[in-house]
Protein backbone atom coordinates (compact mmCIF):
# COMPACT_ATOMS: atom_id res chain seq x y z
CA UNK A 1 0.00 0.00 0.00
CA UNK A 2 1.15 3.44 -1.40
CA UNK A 3 1.21 6.04 1.37
CA UNK A 4 0.32 9.43 -0.11
CA UNK A 5 -1.51 12.70 1.79
CA UNK A 6 -4.64 11.73 0.53
CA UNK A 7 -4.89 8.55 2.06
CA UNK A 8 -3.01 9.88 5.20
CA UNK A 9 -5.70 12.69 5.43
CA UNK A 10 -8.01 9.57 5.55
CA UNK A 11 -6.57 7.54 7.67
CA UNK A 12 -6.48 10.43 10.43
CA UNK A 13 -10.04 10.86 9.80
CA UNK A 14 -10.59 7.71 10.38
CA UNK A 15 -8.57 7.32 13.56
CA UNK A 16 -10.10 10.50 15.27
CA UNK A 17 -13.98 9.12 14.13
CA UNK A 18 -13.03 6.06 15.62
CA UNK A 19 -11.93 7.55 18.93
CA UNK A 20 -14.69 9.77 19.37
CA UNK A 21 -17.35 7.01 18.94
CA UNK A 22 -15.54 4.65 21.19
CA UNK A 23 -15.50 7.86 23.99
CA UNK A 24 -19.26 8.59 22.90
CA UNK A 25 -19.72 4.45 24.02
CA UNK A 26 -17.81 4.08 26.99
CA UNK A 27 -20.01 7.28 27.68
CA UNK A 28 -23.25 5.74 26.87
CA UNK A 29 -22.53 2.25 28.76
CA UNK A 30 -21.10 4.22 31.95
CA UNK A 31 -24.49 6.45 31.86
CA UNK A 32 -26.35 2.81 31.33
CA UNK A 33 -24.62 1.17 34.42
CA UNK A 34 -26.30 3.74 36.56
CA UNK A 35 -29.67 3.23 35.72
CA UNK A 36 -29.76 -0.64 36.34
CA UNK A 37 -27.56 -1.61 39.55
CA UNK A 38 -27.21 -4.68 40.95
CA UNK A 39 -25.94 -4.12 44.88
CA UNK A 40 -24.76 -7.20 47.30
CA UNK A 41 -23.96 -6.35 50.53
CA UNK A 42 -21.07 -9.19 51.51
CA UNK A 43 -20.24 -8.13 55.00
CA UNK A 44 -21.07 -10.98 57.95
CA UNK A 45 -23.30 -8.41 59.70
CA UNK A 46 -24.53 -7.13 56.80
CA UNK A 47 -24.04 -3.80 57.62
CA UNK A 48 -24.94 -1.61 55.00
CA UNK A 49 -28.20 -3.75 54.56
CA UNK A 50 -31.73 -2.11 56.61
CA UNK A 51 -32.79 -4.93 58.91
CA UNK A 52 -36.21 -6.68 58.66
CA UNK A 53 -38.05 -4.38 60.28
CA UNK A 54 -37.11 -1.34 58.88
CA UNK A 55 -37.73 -3.30 54.89
CA UNK A 56 -40.97 -4.17 56.21
CA UNK A 57 -42.20 -0.56 57.35
CA UNK A 58 -40.40 0.37 53.64
CA UNK A 59 -42.76 -2.26 51.54
CA UNK A 60 -46.21 -0.66 53.51
CA UNK A 61 -45.01 2.69 51.77
CA UNK A 62 -46.04 1.63 48.09
CA UNK A 63 -45.85 5.82 46.95
CA UNK A 64 -42.68 7.03 45.41
CA UNK A 65 -40.98 9.13 48.74
CA UNK A 66 -39.85 12.85 48.14
CA UNK A 67 -37.09 13.97 50.49
CA UNK A 68 -36.33 17.53 50.68
CA UNK A 69 -33.01 18.00 53.06
CA UNK A 70 -31.85 21.49 53.45
CA UNK A 71 -27.76 20.75 54.48
CA UNK A 72 -25.44 23.57 54.88
CA UNK A 73 -22.50 22.90 51.77
CA UNK A 74 -19.55 20.40 52.39
CA UNK A 75 -16.29 21.85 53.36
CA UNK A 76 -13.97 19.21 52.47
CA UNK A 77 -11.16 21.30 54.15
CA UNK A 78 -12.82 22.30 57.18
CA UNK A 79 -14.05 18.26 57.41
CA UNK A 80 -17.32 19.50 57.05
CA UNK A 81 -19.59 16.08 55.34
CA UNK A 82 -22.90 17.01 55.76
CA UNK A 83 -24.35 16.61 52.54
CA UNK A 84 -22.27 13.50 52.07
CA UNK A 85 -23.31 11.89 55.24
CA UNK A 86 -27.11 12.23 54.32
CA UNK A 87 -26.43 10.86 51.02
CA UNK A 88 -24.68 8.14 52.58
CA UNK A 89 -27.24 7.55 54.96
CA UNK A 90 -29.93 7.27 52.80
CA UNK A 91 -28.28 4.85 50.34
CA UNK A 92 -29.14 2.25 52.66
CA UNK A 93 -33.20 2.75 51.77
CA UNK A 94 -32.32 3.84 48.14
CA UNK A 95 -30.84 -0.07 48.35
CA UNK A 96 -34.31 -1.56 49.55
CA UNK A 97 -36.82 0.89 47.65
CA UNK A 98 -35.48 2.24 44.59
CA UNK A 99 -37.81 4.95 44.14
CA UNK A 100 -36.76 7.27 47.22
CA UNK A 101 -35.46 10.28 45.62
CA UNK A 102 -33.73 13.35 47.70
CA UNK B 1 0.01 -16.60 23.47
CA UNK B 2 -1.69 -13.51 25.77
CA UNK B 3 0.13 -16.21 28.50
CA UNK B 4 3.57 -16.40 27.33
CA UNK B 5 3.76 -12.77 27.30
CA UNK B 6 2.31 -12.37 30.68
CA UNK B 7 5.19 -14.68 31.68
CA UNK B 8 7.76 -12.78 29.82
CA UNK B 9 6.51 -9.92 31.99
CA UNK B 10 6.44 -11.31 35.17
CA UNK B 11 9.81 -13.23 34.72
CA UNK B 12 11.30 -9.63 33.86
CA UNK B 13 9.68 -8.12 36.57
CA UNK B 14 11.35 -10.54 39.04
CA UNK B 15 14.69 -10.57 37.01
CA UNK B 16 15.56 -6.67 37.99
CA UNK B 17 15.82 -6.29 41.57
CA UNK B 18 13.07 -3.18 41.03
CA UNK B 19 10.38 -5.97 41.42
CA UNK B 20 11.79 -7.40 44.56
CA UNK B 21 12.30 -4.19 45.62
CA UNK B 22 9.17 -2.70 45.70
CA UNK B 23 7.28 -5.38 46.93
CA UNK B 24 9.52 -5.67 49.55
CA UNK B 25 8.96 -1.97 50.30
CA UNK B 26 5.33 -1.88 50.29
CA UNK B 27 4.89 -5.07 52.47
CA UNK B 28 6.98 -3.30 54.95
CA UNK B 29 4.67 -0.23 54.79
CA UNK B 30 1.32 -2.61 55.05
CA UNK B 31 2.54 -4.62 57.82
CA UNK B 32 3.46 -1.75 59.59
CA UNK B 33 0.39 0.10 59.55
CA UNK B 34 -1.38 -3.26 60.33
CA UNK B 35 0.79 -3.94 63.29
CA UNK B 36 -0.17 -0.55 64.25
CA UNK B 37 -3.61 -0.97 63.74
CA UNK B 38 -3.96 -3.99 65.77
CA UNK B 39 -1.97 -2.07 68.70
CA UNK B 40 -4.14 0.84 68.76
CA UNK B 41 -7.53 -1.31 68.61
CA UNK B 42 -8.08 -1.71 72.56
CA UNK B 43 -6.51 1.38 73.15
CA UNK B 44 -9.24 3.19 71.10
CA UNK B 45 -12.23 0.79 71.32
CA UNK B 46 -11.58 1.16 75.44
CA UNK B 47 -12.03 4.67 74.94
CA UNK B 48 -14.68 5.33 72.76
CA UNK B 49 -18.61 4.14 74.70
CA UNK B 50 -20.91 5.40 72.53
CA UNK B 51 -21.92 2.33 70.09
CA UNK B 52 -21.49 4.08 67.26
CA UNK B 53 -18.23 4.54 68.09
CA UNK B 54 -17.87 0.92 68.06
CA UNK B 55 -16.45 -1.40 65.54
CA UNK B 56 -15.21 -4.53 64.93
CA UNK B 57 -11.68 -5.17 64.57
CA UNK B 58 -11.64 -6.30 60.96
CA UNK B 59 -13.30 -3.10 59.77
CA UNK B 60 -10.79 -0.67 62.29
CA UNK B 61 -7.84 -2.71 60.84
CA UNK B 62 -9.12 -3.39 57.41
CA UNK B 63 -9.71 0.26 56.78
CA UNK B 64 -6.30 1.45 58.05
CA UNK B 65 -4.10 -1.29 55.52
CA UNK B 66 -6.22 -1.13 52.82
CA UNK B 67 -7.03 3.37 52.22
CA UNK B 68 -3.14 3.34 52.52
CA UNK B 69 -2.89 0.29 50.12
CA UNK B 70 -4.90 2.37 47.95
CA UNK B 71 -3.52 5.77 48.62
CA UNK B 72 0.61 3.61 48.22
CA UNK B 73 -0.69 1.88 44.74
CA UNK B 74 -0.57 5.52 43.29
CA UNK B 75 3.02 5.41 43.74
CA UNK B 76 4.12 1.93 42.98
CA UNK B 77 2.05 0.94 40.17
CA UNK B 78 3.65 4.33 37.98
CA UNK B 79 6.92 2.85 38.80
CA UNK B 80 5.85 -0.24 37.23
CA UNK B 81 4.59 0.42 34.70
CA UNK B 82 6.02 2.86 33.49
CA UNK B 83 8.72 0.29 31.40
CA UNK B 84 6.34 -1.80 30.00
CA UNK B 85 6.39 -0.41 26.44
CA UNK B 86 8.58 2.60 26.45
CA UNK B 87 11.44 0.80 27.45
CA UNK B 88 10.91 -1.87 24.49
CA UNK B 89 10.80 1.41 22.37
CA UNK B 90 13.66 2.83 23.67
CA UNK B 91 15.89 -0.14 23.56
CA UNK B 92 14.65 -0.95 19.69
CA UNK B 93 13.12 -4.29 20.39
CA UNK B 94 9.28 -2.86 19.38
CA UNK B 95 9.94 -3.28 15.56
CA UNK B 96 10.77 -7.43 16.98
CA UNK B 97 7.87 -7.63 18.91
CA UNK B 98 5.12 -6.05 15.94
CA UNK B 99 7.23 -8.85 13.29
CA UNK B 100 6.13 -11.09 15.76
CA UNK B 101 3.31 -14.00 14.55
CA UNK B 102 1.24 -12.22 17.62
CA UNK B 103 -1.27 -9.49 17.76
CA UNK B 104 -1.23 -5.90 18.92
CA UNK B 105 -3.72 -7.07 21.65
CA UNK B 106 -2.50 -10.24 22.36
CA UNK B 107 0.65 -7.69 23.16
CA UNK B 108 -1.05 -5.27 25.37
CA UNK B 109 -3.80 -7.79 27.13
CA UNK B 110 -0.86 -9.94 27.43
CA UNK B 111 1.58 -7.23 29.27
CA UNK B 112 -0.94 -6.14 31.05
CA UNK B 113 -2.25 -9.13 32.47
CA UNK B 114 1.86 -10.04 33.11
CA UNK B 115 1.18 -6.62 35.91
CA UNK B 116 -2.13 -7.49 37.30
CA UNK B 117 -0.92 -10.83 38.08
CA UNK B 118 2.19 -9.02 40.03
CA UNK B 119 -0.21 -6.83 41.75
CA UNK B 120 -2.52 -9.48 42.65
CA UNK B 121 0.29 -11.15 44.99
CA UNK B 122 0.43 -7.83 47.00
CA UNK B 123 -3.07 -7.82 47.47
CA UNK B 124 -3.21 -11.14 48.28
CA UNK B 125 -0.51 -10.79 50.46
CA UNK B 126 -2.75 -7.82 52.48
CA UNK B 127 -5.40 -10.66 52.64
CA UNK B 128 -3.45 -13.31 54.09
CA UNK B 129 -2.00 -10.82 56.73
CA UNK B 130 -5.40 -9.72 57.87
CA UNK B 131 -6.54 -12.96 57.88
CA UNK B 132 -4.02 -14.13 60.46
CA UNK B 133 -6.36 -11.87 63.00
CA UNK B 134 -8.63 -14.79 62.74
CA UNK B 135 -6.77 -16.60 65.15
CA UNK B 136 -8.11 -14.96 68.43
CA UNK B 137 -11.11 -13.03 66.90
CA UNK B 138 -13.79 -13.72 64.73
CA UNK B 139 -13.24 -11.53 61.78
CA UNK B 140 -15.13 -10.75 58.72
CA UNK B 141 -14.10 -12.31 55.35
CA UNK B 142 -17.02 -10.91 53.52
CA UNK B 143 -15.31 -7.05 54.06
CA UNK B 144 -12.09 -8.43 53.37
CA UNK B 145 -13.10 -10.50 50.15
CA UNK B 146 -15.26 -6.93 48.99
CA UNK B 147 -12.20 -5.11 49.73
CA UNK B 148 -9.72 -7.25 47.79
CA UNK B 149 -12.09 -6.95 44.70
CA UNK B 150 -11.91 -3.16 45.30
CA UNK B 151 -8.10 -2.88 45.55
CA UNK B 152 -7.67 -5.27 42.17
CA UNK B 153 -9.88 -3.74 39.90
CA UNK B 154 -7.98 0.07 41.40
CA UNK B 155 -4.82 -1.03 40.86
CA UNK B 156 -5.77 -2.58 37.35
CA UNK B 157 -7.05 0.88 36.24
CA UNK B 158 -3.61 2.30 37.51
CA UNK B 159 -2.27 -0.01 35.45
CA UNK B 160 -4.32 0.17 32.40
CA UNK B 161 -3.37 4.27 32.11
CA UNK B 162 0.16 3.65 32.80
CA UNK B 163 0.46 1.24 29.79
CA UNK B 164 -1.52 3.89 27.90
CA UNK B 165 1.28 6.77 29.09
CA UNK B 166 4.01 4.33 28.61
CA UNK B 167 3.00 3.70 24.95
CA UNK B 168 3.36 7.63 24.42
CA UNK B 169 6.70 8.49 24.90
CA UNK B 170 9.60 6.43 24.59
CA UNK B 171 11.23 7.55 28.07
CA UNK B 172 10.11 5.61 30.90
CA UNK B 173 10.62 8.65 33.62
CA UNK B 174 8.54 10.75 31.39
CA UNK B 175 5.53 8.15 31.29
CA UNK B 176 5.84 7.52 34.98
CA UNK B 177 5.93 11.26 36.26
CA UNK B 178 2.90 11.79 32.74
CA UNK B 179 0.90 8.45 34.77
CA UNK B 180 1.34 9.72 38.12
CA UNK B 181 0.24 13.56 37.38
CA UNK B 182 -2.94 11.90 35.69
CA UNK B 183 -3.56 9.54 38.44
CA UNK B 184 -3.35 11.73 41.23
CA UNK B 185 -6.11 13.73 39.27
CA UNK B 186 -8.39 11.23 38.87
CA UNK B 187 -8.39 10.44 42.19
CA UNK B 188 -9.02 13.63 43.77
CA UNK B 189 -11.62 15.08 41.20
CA UNK B 190 -14.31 14.53 44.19
CA UNK B 191 -12.82 16.52 46.17
CA UNK B 192 -12.92 19.51 43.70
CA UNK B 193 -16.85 19.45 43.86
CA UNK B 194 -16.66 18.78 47.42
CA UNK B 195 -19.78 20.87 48.15
CA UNK B 196 -22.18 19.05 46.05
CA UNK B 197 -21.15 15.53 46.60
CA UNK B 198 -24.09 14.23 43.86
CA UNK B 199 -22.35 16.17 41.08
CA UNK B 200 -21.61 14.33 37.92
CA UNK B 201 -17.99 15.72 37.90
CA UNK B 202 -17.22 13.06 40.97
CA UNK B 203 -18.67 10.19 39.03
CA UNK B 204 -15.19 10.19 37.12
CA UNK B 205 -13.22 9.52 40.39
CA UNK B 206 -11.72 6.42 40.71
CA UNK B 207 -11.72 6.90 44.43
CA UNK B 208 -15.57 7.33 44.49
CA UNK B 209 -16.28 4.20 43.28
CA UNK B 210 -13.65 2.22 45.41
CA UNK B 211 -15.51 3.90 48.61
CA UNK B 212 -18.40 1.49 47.71
CA UNK B 213 -15.97 -1.94 47.89
CA UNK B 214 -14.23 -0.20 51.14
CA UNK B 215 -17.56 -0.42 52.61
CA UNK B 216 -18.11 -4.19 52.00
CA UNK B 217 -20.99 -3.42 48.99
CA UNK B 218 -20.20 -4.71 45.65
CA UNK B 219 -21.96 -2.69 43.54
CA UNK B 220 -22.14 -3.32 39.10
CA UNK B 221 -21.86 0.05 38.81
CA UNK B 222 -18.92 0.53 40.23
CA UNK B 223 -17.16 -2.71 38.35
CA UNK B 224 -18.38 -1.31 35.22
CA UNK B 225 -16.97 1.47 35.64
CA UNK B 226 -13.67 0.28 36.38
CA UNK B 227 -13.87 -2.22 33.29
CA UNK B 228 -15.04 0.47 31.39
CA UNK B 229 -12.21 2.59 32.34
CA UNK B 230 -9.78 -0.31 31.78
CA UNK B 231 -10.47 -1.01 28.39
CA UNK B 232 -10.58 2.80 27.13
CA UNK B 233 -7.11 2.76 27.97
CA UNK B 234 -6.29 -0.48 26.66
CA UNK B 235 -8.03 0.20 23.60
CA UNK B 236 -6.56 3.70 23.34
CA UNK B 237 -2.83 2.00 23.51
CA UNK B 238 -3.80 -0.70 20.74
CA UNK B 239 -4.63 2.18 18.55
CA UNK B 240 -1.58 4.03 19.83
CA UNK B 241 0.70 1.67 18.64
CA UNK B 242 -1.23 0.64 15.46
CA UNK B 243 -0.81 3.97 14.36
CA UNK B 244 2.76 3.45 15.16
CA UNK B 245 3.11 0.37 13.06
CA UNK B 246 1.52 2.07 10.05
CA UNK B 247 4.04 4.47 10.19
CA UNK B 248 6.92 2.38 10.83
Amino acid sequence: MKINAKLRLQLLIQNWFFVLLFLLLVVLLGYLSNQFVLTKDITQANRNTLTQGSIEVLEKMSNPINLTVFATKDDVNNGDIFRQGIINFIARYQRTKSDINS
Amino acid sequence: MIINIARKELKSLFASPMGWIILALLMLAFGSFYLQGVNNYFEVMSGSIRPAERVGVTIFVGQTVYGIASFLMLFAVPLLSMRLISEERKSQTLPFLFSAPISLTEIVVGKFLGLIIFLSILVGYIFLMLSTLNIWSDIDFGYLIANSIGLILLAASFSALGIYFSSLTNQPIIAAILSFIALFALMGLDKFFGSQPNHWFGYISLMKHFQAFSRGVIDSKDIIYFVLFITTFLVLTIRRLDSDRLRG
